[in-house]
């Protein structure tokens, strides 16, 4: 070695990193070697002002920065493997993410969607039961009774005085009220020879 | 997880194994390795975030790079060499977006005190140290923060950063004396 090359190793020696060997020679130049005393004692005293600065020098990241390290890593190695976890968490963030004017608009359709449902629901249920009115309105009629028969027969015929009729005409009338009896089931009464005569003579 | 094993064992693993061995043994080597390799960037490259983006990158190409790993030095070595080219790729295109000199030492140390200037009057300490080491030229830096910090043989460095041993520890003596004066010329200025 050279002395220029125990000249560079002078960092080592002052910070005892220097092999015994080399060191020893390092300290038998500085014994000896007036210009190279001179340069050992001005690092000497440069290292020694910068070294405590120097270690503190860096500030460290927190543990909990190595385990993110490596999950990003291993996240980019293997972006198709995630966790069904991980996706349901990824997704909620991102439903975190959207606007709130949004959420909002969702929440009216939605509301709206159901308001109309509701309504056709209420709708279908009054006509039903209208429907369901009327057939039982029609089921529960009773059959036509003659007091109901005469009275619909002047009403229909109130200048023809029933006494007065002949038989052809009292078959007309009999075939009006079979014609035009307020029912669809057709329930009148079918009268009786003394019916029909009570009824053209009711005195 | 795998406490017994070694590097070369994992390696061999992640080279042979299934893909969930390969995957286990690659996340066993980041664990080992992902602390020295983040000081090896952040120390060259001065930002945490710049170091956090590198050492990404640096674990990402080594997960690449795996398989075809030569084992012809320790694969600390390898990681080693791949996070300082990283580094120093990434400190040469900062240098050139920022126009951030690489030498500017040598115009701090002609009498332009406004850096350690600057720096005092920010009165951090810890910044003015990171600017120190910051302004070395990027060989010197590399060597610097490595035989320093991470106290590597000189044998290592030169197989990480090529060069002669000789070469090596000339770049340390210097790179700490400029250190050290830049340090003690800011200082001197301190209210």
């Amino acid at each position: 070695m050279t002395r220029d090359d125990y000249r560079y190793e002078l960092p080592d020696f002052i910070l005892g990193k220097s092999d015994p060997e080399t060191a020893k020679t390092i300290e038998r130049l500085i014994e000896t070697d007036a210009t190279f005393r001179a340069e050992f004692l001005e690092m000497k005293s440069l290292i020694e002002f910068s070294t405590p600065k120097l270690n503190r020098a860096f500030d460290a990241p927190n543990h909990a920065y190595f385990e993110s390290l490596s999950e990003k890593v291993m996240a980019q190695i293997k972006p198709h493997k995630k966790s069904l976890w991980t996706v349901v968490k990824e997704e909620v963030a991102l439903l975190v993410e959207v606007p709130r004017w949004q959420w909002a608009g969702g929440a009216l359709a939605t509301a709206l969607a159901l308001a109309l449902i509701g309504l056709t629901a209420e709708l279908d249920n009054h006509t039903r039961q209208i429907t369901l009115a009327k057939a039982s309105q029609h089921e529960e009629k009773p059959p036509l009774s003659l007091i109901a028969t005469q009275k619909f027969a002047l009403g229909i015929t109130p200048e023809i005085l029933a006494m007065q009729l002949d038989e052809a005409e009292a078959e007309a009338i009999m075939s009006i009220l079979e014609n035009n009896a307020p029912t669809r089931k057709q329930t009148y009464k079918v009268l009786t020879d003394e019916e029909v005569e009570s009824l053209f003579n009711p005195m | 997880m795998n406490p017994e094993k070694t590097d070369g064992e994992l390696v061999a693993e992640f080279r042979s194994g299934t893909a969930a061995q390969k995957e286990k043994a690659f996340a066993e080597l980041m664990h080992r390795h992902r602390e020295p390799i983040y000081w090896v960037c952040r120390r060259l490259l001065h930002s945490h975030d710049d170091a956090d983006d590198v050492t990404q990158t640096v674990f990402l190409k080594i997960f690449r790079a795996l398989p075809n790993f030569q084992e012809e030095a320790e694969f600390s070595t390898w990681a080693y060499r791949i996070a300082t080219n990283e580094s120093l790729n990434a400190l040469r295109a900062k240098a050139v977006r920022h126009a951030d000199s690489l030498d500017a030492l040598e115009t701090d140390l002609k009498g332009d005190s406004a850096r350690p200037d600057e720096a005092l009057e920010r009165n951090e300490e810890r910044e003015l140290i990171e600017a120190a080491i910051a302004s070395l030229p990027e060989k010197q830096r590399a060597v610097f923060v490595m035989r320093y910090y991470d106290e590597l043989p000189y044998e290592e460095i030169a197989t990480i950063l090529g060069g002669s041993v000789g070469g090596l520890k000339a770049n340390y003596f210097h790179a700490f004396k400029k250190v050290s004066e830049f340090l003690k010329q800011a200082l001197k200025h301190e209210p």
